[in-house]
C-alpha cells in the first residue's frame, strides 16, 4: 500500500513544488531525486498535484513514463495542513498565557475547524494532570469557569494524550515502554 | 442570536482580525518586485495578539513569535527557529541560515509581536535580511508609535508594503465578543452601546464587562440583560474615583449632575 504523505511533511511538499517549477518536465523520479525523497513519496505528491489540476501532461509519453509540467499560471497547491483541534488549542494557549476554556475554544476555532468549549475543557484537564497548566481560579459551575495558565511552554507541537503499552516493574517502580516495529 | 454571533465562528468576524488577515494576504501575495513587510500597529487591548493567534491557526499557518526584551538577536532567531519546529543551532549565523531556509521552503508568513522590542540596529536588520532571503511576508506588530519609530531605519521603512492600524472596537465587535464572553445571555443593543462607550472601545475591557454581565445574569436567572437591568459598574480601565465610584458611571447615570445640584 502506498504510504500517505503525513501532515507534518509540508516542508517536503513545498520543496517538491519548488523543484517542479524549475523543471521543464518531470515524472515521479525527477521529483524524488530533486528533493531526495523516496519514489513512493514523490508519487503521492505528484499525484495529489495532478488531481488538484495544477499540472498538465506532456505528450507524447516517453518510455511509457507519464511526464508533467506545471500548468501556466498555476498557484502553489495548498499544503496538506491537517491541523488538529489540539494543535489549534495549544497555539491559542501559547499566545494567550492565561485563559478560560470558552475563550480558548473561540481562539482555536478557525474556519473550517470548530472547537467546542467541551473539547477545550477536556484538553485543559489532560494538560493540567500532566503539569503543563496551573489553575489560577477554580471553576464554580455554572457561574464561573476555571482560569488556567500555561506554565510549561515546550514548543510549537501540541502535547497529546496517548495510550501506550508499557511494562511496569513493581520491584523498582520502573516503567519500560514497549516499542513496536518501526516505532 | 444572529448567525454572525454564534460562538462557532470564533474571533474571525472581529474587524481587527480581518484587517490583519488582509494585511498578511497582501504581503504574501504581492506583485513581483515589491517588498513584503507589513506593519500592524495600535493601542494595547485592540486585539492584535488575538489576530496573530487566529492567523497562526488559519490556513496561512503563520509563524508567530512574541519578542522579548532580553537575549539579543540570538534569542530572537532561536525563537523563530523553534517556532518553525526545528532544533536551534548553536551559532547566531547558523540560526539565521536555519530560519531563512525554513521560511523560504515553507513560505510561512512571519509575525513579530511586540516589535517595539526589536527596534535596535542588529535585530531590525536581521529581520529585514530574513525577509529578503526568504521572500516571505514579515509583519511587525506593536504599539501605536511603531510606524514613527521605524522611520529610523530607512531600509526597513522602505520595505513596508502597507501600514494598518488596529482600530477601536465597533458595536458589531461587541456583538461578536458577546457570543464568546457572555455565552447563553442576550445583551440588549442599549447595553452593548453602553459597554462600548464605557470600555473606550478597548476589546480587553469589553471582554471584562461582558464577562461581569454574564455572571450578573446567571445569578439572577436572566436570559436577556438590558441597560436598565445592569446595576453594576463598568470596567473602564480608569482608576476609581472617590468612594470607589468610577467616572464613566457618574456621567452615564447623571449622578454627577445631581451632585452639583442640577436636575
Amino acid at each position: 500500500m502506498m504510504p500517505k504523505v503525513s501532515p507534518t511533511s509540508s516542508a517536503i511538499f513545498a520543496a517538491a513544488w519548488a523543484a517542479a517549477l524549475q523543471l521543464p518536465k518531470f515524472g515521479y523520479s525527477e521529483i524524488a531525486t530533486a528533493v531526495k525523497i523516496s519514489h513512493e513519496r514523490a508519487t503521492v505528491i505528484v499525484r495529489s498535484w495532478a488531481k488538484s489540476g495544477v499540472l498538465e501532461v506532456v505528450a507524447p509519453e516517453v518510455n511509457k513514463r507519464k511526464l508533467w509540467r506545471v500548468a501556466p499560471g498555476a498557484a502553489r497547491p495548498e499544503k496538506p495542513r491537517g491541523r488538529s483541534a489540539e494543535e489549534n488549542l495549544w497555539t491559542a494557549m501559547r499566545g494567550l498565557g492565561a485563559f478560560t476554556p470558552s475563550v480558548l475554544a473561540a481562539n482555536a476555532t478557525v474556519d473550517p475547524m470548530v472547537v467546542t468549549t467541551e473539547e477545550a475543557q477536556a484538553y485543559c484537564r489532560s494538560l493540567l494532570a500532566a503539569g503543563y497548566l496551573r489553575v489560577m481560579r477554580k471553576a464554580s459551575p455554572p457561574l464561573v469557569e476555571a482560569v488556567y495558565r500555561l506554565i510549561n511552554n515546550t514548543g510549537p507541537k501540541p502535547p497529546m494524550e496517548r495510550r501506550l503499552r508499557a511494562i511496569v516493574d513493581d520491584n523498582t517502580d520502573a516503567v519500560h515502554l514497549i516499542r513496536g516495529v518501526g516505532q | 442570536m444572529s448567525d454572525d454571533q454564534r460562538p462557532s465562528k470564533g474571533f474571525a468576524p472581529l474587524a481587527n482580525v480581518a484587517r490583519l488577515m488582509a494585511l498578511i494576504d497582501q504581503c504574501q501575495n504581492r506583485d513581483y518586485g515589491l517588498a513584503g513587510m507589513g506593519c500592524f500597529y495600535g493601542k494595547t487591548g485592540r486585539g492584535k495578539t488575538q489576530g496573530a493567534i487566529h492567523a497562526s491557526n488559519s490556513r496561512m499557518n503563520v509563524c508567530h513569535i512574541e519578542a522579548v526584551p532580553l537575549g539579543g538577536v540570538k534569542k530572537l532567531l532561536e525563537m523563530i527557529v523553534q517556532e518553525l519546529g526545528l532544533k536551534p543551532a548553536r551559532l547566531s549565523s547558523d540560526l539565521f541560515d536555519q530560519a531563512a531556509q525554513e521560511l523560504a521552503i515553507t513560505q510561512r508568513p512571519l509575525i513579530i509581536d511586540e516589535a517595539d522590542l526589536v527596534l535596535n540596529d542588529t535585530k531590525i536588520e536581521t529581520i529585514r535580511h530574513l525577509h529578503d532571503k526568504s521572500g516571505v511576508a514579515v509583519i511587525l506588530m506593536g504599539e501605536e508609535r511603531l510606524p514613527h519609530k521605524l522611520t529610523q531605519w530607512e531600509r526597513v521603512h522602505r520595505r513596508i508594503l502597507n501600514w494598518v492600524e488596529a482600530e477601536p472596537a465597533t458595536l458589531q465587535d461587541v456583538g461578536h465578543l458577546a457570543a464568546v464572553y457572555a455565552q447563553g445571555v442576550e445583551i440588549a443593543p442599549d447595553l452593548q452601546q453602553a459597554i462600548l462607550t464605557a470600555s473606550g472601545a478597548s476589546q480587553g475591557y469589553i471582554a471584562n464587562n461582558l464577562s461581569n454581565i454574564r455572571n450578573f445574569a446567571v445569578i439572577r436567572g436572566l436570559h436577556r440583560v438590558t441597560r436598565a437591568d445592569w446595576t453594576g459598574d463598568f470596567h473602564t480601565g480608569n482608576p476609581p474615583g472617590r468612594g470607589g465610584v468610577q467616572q464613566v458611571d457618574l456621567k452615564e447615570t447623571g449622578m454627577a449632575r445631581r451632585l452639583k445640584g442640577g436636575k
